[in-house]
């Protein structure tokens, strides 16, 4: 029942009505109140219906206990190698807003710090060595900004580090409930690429039968299911748990899965899916770009692998 | 451990009390660590002594009906049981892995001989095996063509089952005959308890290509069974046979993720490693692959201790499984070369042994190759491609 009007509203709604439009119908108090089943339906329709809203900096500003304001531009890393620590004399950022971002004057920056945990900087917009830059790039629908450069770290205010590692930790945990928000997207994305590739090959007939009885055809489909499953469980572990480790997990099995479901549903959608009107093209270029927010899954999966590495211990996530 | 407090003790309690029992018992367990040289019937014989004293402690008899000599509660204790196991570097004897594929096929279709049979079977005194493939049927399971046929006060069998893991060292096989006609296809198909000691029944081990004597071939010619061993009814072999399925897909791919943790973390402790980016890429990999397979056969583990069936949704475990498996192993050979390809220890023989024995996790209880096809065209709804059969 709430998935169908949600659905409704978020396939329907204007991209610029559409933050607006949740607000009024209660959705946004519901992400506070019900946590863990409406942040994963918001988002997962959001990746259903290749919508984009402003829904992930309400959660973030939520989590971060700032309250929502729609002028307050959060920076997300897209690069996790950029860390920084209590002793960085710069600050390298690099990383997006996910709006225009020319309403504030101060923006709050989340910037990574190794092992799955973050540190918030407020960075006056007009400081010297930062730059702002609308992003075009893989997915232009989106109208992010880039947000990058070397900045002094004696001018800005780092909540974290001042406040000690409650604080810290706080801005960490944030982190994670943003990553489990961009996880649920990717299964929504990914989601939407595998129905459309099994109606494809429902569809289209090649040597007097439909293509998704041949076995190749179907075996690339079959996985996309595989990986979208493991990434579901990861996703509601990531909220059992409770912790950055298993959001990290979480972000890098839906990342996977939603890279997979692009790559083999454009192929299984042959020609068609290479058309600009058939619209998977649409799909493929989301997932890429929003695969990068707070980490690519490929940056995870090294991370995690030097990690257990370095501890040589192989952490046994979720159990009885 | 006892029947009232299997009923009550929190999974955490339980893991307490695991690894209590561990370290107060490490001296006597300290033969039951590391890669052992020897022979598979050797290993296995020395493992019953584990199986005894698993049973003994209660830790096994977790979860298994009261009836059958189990102590109640939950299954998924046992899984607790078998994760604390592994943590700790402990091997799991691999012949428990049959108990509990066949287990909760006797206890829900047989329970007469759930009674007389499981808690020999937990407790090591007794070997069971799987004897449902044949020359001639493999993937295609249905195409088996073992009679089973009535005679006085049971069934005489005839035919040759094969890949049948622990066979030569196992007292009884779950046997899968063909009751019906011939062309009966899945329809025609019984599933029975058989006692490999009998007149008519030969068991002959294979050796695998990683060196050991990882399964049999059972013979039966014209060995007569009692009528009691039939589990089920008669022509209900089908639907034991993906009963029993789901156990293979839900307890034991658990207790294959403990074990390739622990695998997984001894293959990172074997090497000189520094980390290297193509190293953690792939270990990184590996680890996403393996916590894929935890989540997964915990979800399944967890529907099936609450009685739900999990249907052809299993084949994704399954394959989920032979990934995992075989990313684990893969990563443990790029970690330990090049004393894989050239060493001469326990250790490298071991390394290669298992790394052979996951290309096969693809192949066995089902080729991935039909687990695929289960999962696109009953949870997908992809259209059947198959000549025959439809």
């Amino acid at each position: 029942m709430m998935r169908t009007s949600l659905r409704e509203l978020v396939s329907t709604a204007e991209p610029e009505d559409l933050a607006a439009a949740l607000q009024e119908t209660g959705w946004f108090d519901l992400l506070v109140d019900e946590r863990p089943d409406a942040v994963g339906l918001l988002f997962e329709e959001h990746g259903r219906a290749l919508a984009y809203s402003r829904a992930l900096d309400l959660l973030t500003a939520e989590s971060l206990g700032f309250g929502f304001d729609a002028g307050r531009g959060f920076v997300y890393p897209v690069r996790l190698s950029a860390e920084v620590s209590d002793s960085s004399a710069t600050i390298e950022i690099d990383g997006v807003t996910l709006g225009a971002c020319d309403t504030t004057d101060l923006l709050s920056v989340i910037l990574p710090a190794g092992n799955d945990s973050f540190l918030l900087a407020s960075v006056p917009r007009e400081i010297d060595g930062l730059v702002l830059r609308p992003i075009e790039g893989f997915d232009p629908e989106l109208g992010w900004t880039a947000v990058q450069g070397q900045i002094d770290s004696a001018k800005v205010e780092m909540r974290s580090l001042e406040a000690g590692n409650d604080a810290a930790d706080e801005v960490t945990m944030a982190m994670a409930c943003s990553r489990n928000a961009i996880a649920h997207e990717l299964v929504g994305l990914a989601e939407a690429m595998l129905a459309i590739g099994i109606d494809h090959v429902t569809e289209r007939h090649q040597f007097g039968r439909a293509i998704g009885t041949f076995q190749t055809v179907k075996h690339r489909l079959a996985d996309v299911k595989i990986t979208i499953t493991a990434a579901q469980l990861a996703n509601e572990l990531a909220w059992e748990e409770s912790d950055p480790f298993s959001s990290a997990l979480a972000k890098a099995q839906s990342g996977r899965a939603a890279l997979l479901a692009a790559n083999h549903v454009q192929q299984v959608c042959g020609a068609m899916g290479w058309t600009q009107e058939h619209g998977l093209h649409r799909f493929i270029r989301r997932v890429h770009v929003l695969d990068t927010l707070l980490g690519s899954s490929q940056a995870i999966q090294t991370r995690i692998g030097r990690r257990l590495l370095d501890t040589r211990s192989v952490p046994r996530v979720g159990g009885f | 451990m006892d029947e009232s407090r299997a009923k009550t003790i929190t999974p955490d309690a339980l893991r307490q009390e695991v690894r209590d029992w561990l370290s107060s018992q490490a001296q006597s367990l300290a033969r039951f660590r590391g890669p052992d040289k020897a022979a598979t019937e050797e290993v296995v014989a020395r493992e019953l002594e584990l199986q005894r004293m698993l049973s003994e402690a209660g830790f096994t008899r977790l979860g298994w009906p009261l009836e059958a000599g189990g102590l109640g509660g939950s299954m998924e204790l046992r899984g607790v049981v078998f994760d604390e196991l592994h943590s700790a570097g402990y091997r799991v004897p691999e012949t428990l892995d049959t108990v509990e594929i066949c287990g909760p096929a006797l206890t829900q279709f047989a329970p007469h001989l759930a009674s007389e049979h499981l808690l020999r079977a937990i407790a090591g005194e007794e070997v069971w095996c799987q004897g449902f493939s044949e020359p001639a049927a493999g993937s295609d399971l249905g195409a088996l063509e073992t009679r089973a046929v009535e005679c006085e006060g049971g069934y005489r069998l005839r035919g040759q089952k094969v890949w049948a893991s622990f066979g030569q060292v196992a007292q009884y096989g779950v046997v899968l005959a063909r009751t019906g006609e011939a062309k009966s296809g899945y329809r025609g198909l019984s599933m029975f308890f058989v006692d490999l000691s009998l007149p008519g029944v030969t068991v002959r081990p294979i050796t695998a290509a990683n060196g050991r004597n990882e399964f049999a071939e059972i013979f039966l010619d014209d060995a007569e069974i009692p009528k009691e061993c039939l589990i089920g009814a008669l022509g209900d072999g089908w639907t034991i046979a993906m009963f029993l399925l789901q156990f293979e897909r839900g307890m034991y791919a658990w207790t294959r993720q403990s074990k390739l943790h622990a695998r997984l973390e001894k293959a990172m402790a074997a090497t000189r490693g520094d980390g290297a980016d193509a190293a953690a890429d792939a270990v990184g990999d590996a680890y996403l692959t393996l916590y894929a397979l935890r989540a997964k056969s915990r979800e399944t583990v967890k529907r099936l201790a609450a009685g739900e069936t999990p249907g052809p949704e299993i084949s994704i475990d399954k394959v989920l499984l032979s990934m995992a498996d075989q990313a684990v192993f893969e990563v443990a050979r790029r970690l330990t070369a090049p004393s894989f390809q050239l060493g001469n220890e326990v250790a490298d023989r071991a390394w290669r042994a298992e790394w052979f024995y996951a290309r096969a996790a693809s192949i066995f209880g089902g080729a991935v190759e039909i687990q695929r096809d289960i999962i696109s065209e009953r949870l997908l709804g992809l259209p059947k491609g198959r000549a025959v059969g439809n």
